[in-house]
């Protein structure tokens, strides 16, 4: 019989060829949801930075408009949002979103920001109405136009 | 036989390989903490913006606990339960309890209904009770003769309150442990004068200083303000916890002590008696209400309708709020779902 293979080898091999292809599967198969959570990670903070960035910093210049903003910051002080850069905001969400979004974050993410007042009124709508699933977040801040204060709620979404 | 043991050893290699890759190549995605950053996040945003936007400074100066709880629940998500608490500000209800109607009556005779302090109205409210039936409200026990006090019963009741023993002492009655427990009093010789002045009242770490604000703020006086009046029985040495002092010799007239529970709780206050009358006495009795609201414990509940009891998982934000008055505010918060 010399010369051919023994079937018991060939079941042997067999048998350690499907032990190694399922170890294998099982590492590859990971890969993706490793993948999803860590940009879904990135999106997250990227959205609480965006969040963060509103809430805290005046912007640039200063007292930026429309026109001239370098730099989005609706912050007069820490938690306290300007009316009037809130309206600027919106005016130029309406006539350049592109502008803001190329601000705020990257071409390959969408910002959007509402900014509702206590009485369900909202005086900020940015952005385009999401299709997909994006990363939110809640902020809970004052906005002040000069005369009153009001609290306030604004939501990022990044996706 | 030699086919099948080839066979048997490729299954062993093969379950070998199978649990050692598996073993270390073991995934776990752990879930993150994203979720409780967020609630955390969403707490310390709504005290901020609750303080930025005014509306602390009013329902804390109104003690208007529905608006607060209303507030904070349309800025907190609906699945967050949470409590609220005042810290480092005399409470805006101080109940005491006596144990006699003589005490009552003392009491009641060197305190005012209500004190107007910093744009906050505090009520003073005074119960005759027994020592085995102490009401939940209860802040402060007064009492005028150490002889009286449920020790057992203290020692609970220090565990959520403060005592006050206003008492003139001679040197035997310092063996009773009570008095050097609880009040941390000591014996010491002197020839005391009966006029009394704070003790080290612009060191801002002590508890005379506080007291001393206080005083001030609800009497108009300096708090340099020289008391006289006070009877010269008592020879209480003075150290950091004293109040009030003898102006000549180194001996207490008042005197605090703190942290006398092993949680960390219970507040004390000695205070000699006095023969003062008219604005002596006038400036002994505010003395003694400065004293009253330090005794308070300085922490009240906000919570509305009732003071919720927090569960055993929970979180916490605070937000130090400096105006008139420095406080901390403090949210705890827990998830109602898990």
């Amino acid at each position: 019989m010399k010369g051919i293979i023994n079937i018991d080898f060939i079941v042997s091999i067999l048998v350690f060829v499907s032990t190694l292809s399922f170890v294998a599967i099982s590492i590859i198969s990971r890969i993706p949801l490793f993948h999803h959570e860590a940009y879904t990670d990135d999106l997250r903070s990227r959205t609480y930075q965006v969040s963060h960035l509103l809430l805290f910093d005046r912007g640039w210049p200063e007292n930026w408009n429309e026109a001239n903003v370098e730099r989005i910051g609706l912050s007069i002080e820490p938690y306290i949002l300007n009316r009037s850069k809130i309206d600027s905001l919106e005016i130029l969400c309406s006539n350049s979103y592109e502008k803001v979004n190329s601000l705020l974050a990257d071409i390959n993410t969408v910002v959007t920001i509402n900014i509702t007042l206590s009485d369900g009124n909202q005086i900020l709508s940015c952005g385009p109405r999401l299709t997909r699933t994006g990363f939110e977040v809640r902020r809970n801040i004052v906005v002040d136009d000069g005369v009153d204060k009001d609290v306030a709620k604004m939501v990022v979404i990044v996706q | 036989m030699k086919g099948f043991i080839k066979t048997l050893e490729a299954i062993i290699a093969s379950m070998i390989i199978l649990v050692t890759m598996l073993y270390f190549f073991t995934f776990q995605v752990s879930l993150g903490e994203w979720s409780n950053a967020l609630v955390q996040i969403n707490a310390e945003d709504s005290l901020a913006s609750i303080y930025k936007s005014g509306l602390l400074t009013t329902f804390v100066r109104q003690n208007d606990k529905e608006s607060l709880n209303n507030k904070l629940m349309s800025m907190l998500p609906r699945t967050i339960g949470f409590s609220t608490e005042i810290r480092g500000v005399p409470n805006p209800n101080i109940y005491i309890g006596v144990m006699n109607s003589s005490d009552l009556a003392l009491i009641d005779s060197m305190l005012d209904d209500i004190i107007y302090y910093k744009k906050r109205n505090i009520s003073i409210h005074i119960k005759e009770m027994a020592w085995d039936n102490i009401e939940k409200e209860t802040n402060i026990i007064f009492v005028s003769d150490y002889n009286n006090i449920d020790g057992a019963e203290l020692d609970d009741f220090l565990k959520r309150g403060s005592v006050i023993l206003r008492q003139d002492l001679i040197q035997s009655d310092l063996q009773n442990q009570i008095l050097s427990d609880v009040f941390d009093l000591v014996w010491v010789s002197g020839n005391p004068s009966g006029n009394a002045v704070f003790y080290k009242y612009n060191k801002a770490n002590l508890t005379s200083f506080r007291i001393s604000n206080y005083f001030a703020n609800i009497s108009g006086k300096p708090i340099d303000n020289q008391f006289s009046g006070f009877n010269t029985v008592s020879r209480i040495g003075t150290d950091d916890k004293t109040i009030v002092r003898d102006d000549t010799a180194a001996v207490s007239y008042a005197k605090v002590n703190f942290n006398i529970t092993k949680y960390g709780k219970g507040r004390a206050v000695w205070l000699a008696e006095d023969s003062a009358s008219g604005s002596n006495k006038e400036e002994i009795n505010n003395l003694t209400t400065a004293l009253i609201m330090w005794a308070s414990g300085e922490r009240y509940n906000m919570d509305y309708p009732y003071e919720k009891i927090r569960p055993d998982i929970y979180s916490k934000a605070s937000y130090v709020v400096s105006e008139e008055e420095v406080y901390e505010i403090v949210l705890t918060f827990w998830r109602i779902f898990y």
